[in-house]
């Protein structure tokens, strides 16, 4: 009677798909990324249309944002301040590598369901740590290191150059190095920056300190120039007025 | 006669250059300034003296700014002399064999050149000493090689003329 009892608990565990073990309450829930998918996907900055990225392929440049999906929560994500957003996707049954092409409400039969989900964050608020003026029409911007945004890296950060209002878009050189070329010389300027990413642009930064840029320095051609035509000249004349001495010597 | 006519011939040459030179300064000639600017600035890494390349034809040698202009490539002087160098007795594809290898020696040569003086204004040495009265007399050389190769100079000594004793 005991082995038949243990027998069907046995079968009802399986069967049903019951937890044998509820995690302790100190316990972490521990997920290395070996277990965790993710799927990437590039979000449009205007319409907010997801499309799934392809292996090896990018997001447009500054209209689409890179976005990680994940389909298991961590424990980051279950104790996170910031709110979740979720997608779902549908692929084939097979095991094999799959392809999530389709993104839809409801999975025909022979697909599979997977649910995706990523924190919703804006990005920090850019620092501007300092601002030098490295020739007369480029500045080179220095950030403060940001905080990792893993779910929606930053896309791009806008420098917006004051008096002149005029707005540059890039990625940083060297994570936190920022070029800004097109400015004119003798001018004073400050620099505001933002940061962009799938979830929308951070508040602007503080304005940098203020800038003036060097005058154009005068630039001289290399190429041969009044004197070396000269040279010649003269050289040419001593040449032949030379030779002609000579043969009239001759 | 013989005189008249291969003067006839040379200032029929000589016509040519001008507007050849002239046509060549019509174009950028980007590519040419970009690599001339990459051999002079590796050319004087070489020697130990390190430019600054501020774009993909100017650099800076201390606080002095330079751009590499057309004539710095030699190439004006290059199209410049081929009315004086063009043989009608060779064949058109001789004749350009004869361009390439006269177009890489000439550019190695003004190459170094430039290095040199480059080198050498890095030094301390005046703009004028270092670069422009080399220029001048690489100019001249230059020339006078042309008419040389042409054979319409010479610098063997002329055979006295037997004169009749009086």
């Amino acid at each position: 009677m005991r082995r038949l009892m243990v027998s069907l608990f046995v079968l009802t565990v399986l069967a049903g798909n019951i937890p044998l073990a509820i995690a302790i309450e100190d316990e972490p829930i521990v997920a290395t990324s070996a277990d965790i998918q993710t799927l990437k996907t590039c979000s449009s900055l205007d319409s907010k249309k997801i499309r799934v990225l392809r292996e090896g392929s990018k997001c447009h440049l500054y209209t689409e944002a890179l976005a990680i999906w994940r389909n298991s929560p961590t424990l980051e994500d279950l104790t996170s301040k910031f709110p979740v957003t979720t997608l779902q996707t549908c692929a084939g049954k097979s095991p094999a590598i799959r392809s999530y092409i389709l993104i839809r409400d409801d999975c025909k039969k022979f697909h599979e369901a997977t649910t995706w989900h990523r924190w919703l964050k804006l990005p920090n608020t850019p620092e501007i740590e300092s601002v030098e003026a490295l020739n007369e029409s480029t500045a080179l911007i220095t950030l403060k290191p940001m905080a990792e945004i893993p779910d929606a890296p930053i896309t791009f950060f806008t420098v917006t150059t004051h008096p002149d209002e005029v707005t540059t878009r890039g990625l940083p050189t060297e994570i936190t190095k920022y070029y800004v070329t097109g400015l004119n010389e003798q001018k004073t300027y400050t620099f505001t920056i933002t940061a962009t990413n799938a979830d929308g642009e951070s508040p602007v930064s503080l304005e940098s300190k203020v800038l003036t840029t060097p005058a154009i320095p005068e630039v001289i051609p290399a190429g041969p120039g009044l004197l070396s035509v000269i040279t010649t000249a003269v050289l040419l004349l001593i040449f032949f007025f030379y030779r002609r001495f000579n043969s009239a010597l001759d | 006669m013989l005189k008249n006519t291969k003067s006839q011939e040379i200032a029929t040459r000589l016509l040519f250059v001008a507007p050849l030179f002239f046509l060549t300064h019509a174009f950028s000639w980007i590519l040419a300034r970009n690599w001339t600017t990459t051999l002079i600035i590796q050319g004087d890494a070489l020697l130990g003296t390190h430019l600054i390349r501020l774009s993909p034809t100017s650099f800076s040698v201390g606080d002095h700014y330079f751009q590499v202009v057309v004539a710095c490539t030699s190439i004006d002087a290059l199209i410049g002399s081929l009315p004086l160098l063009y043989d009608r007795r060779t064949s058109l594809l001789k004749f350009f064999g004869f361009f390439l290898v006269y177009s890489i020696i000439v550019q190695f040569i003004n190459l170094s050149r430039l290095v040199l003086g480059f080198f050498a204004f890095d030094h301390g040495v005046s703009w004028k000493i270092a670069h422009e009265i080399p220029s001048g007399v690489f100019l001249f050389i230059w020339f006078i090689w042309l008419l040389h190769h042409r054979g319409w100079i010479s610098f063997t000594p002329r055979a006295k003329t037997n004169r009749k004793e009086i």
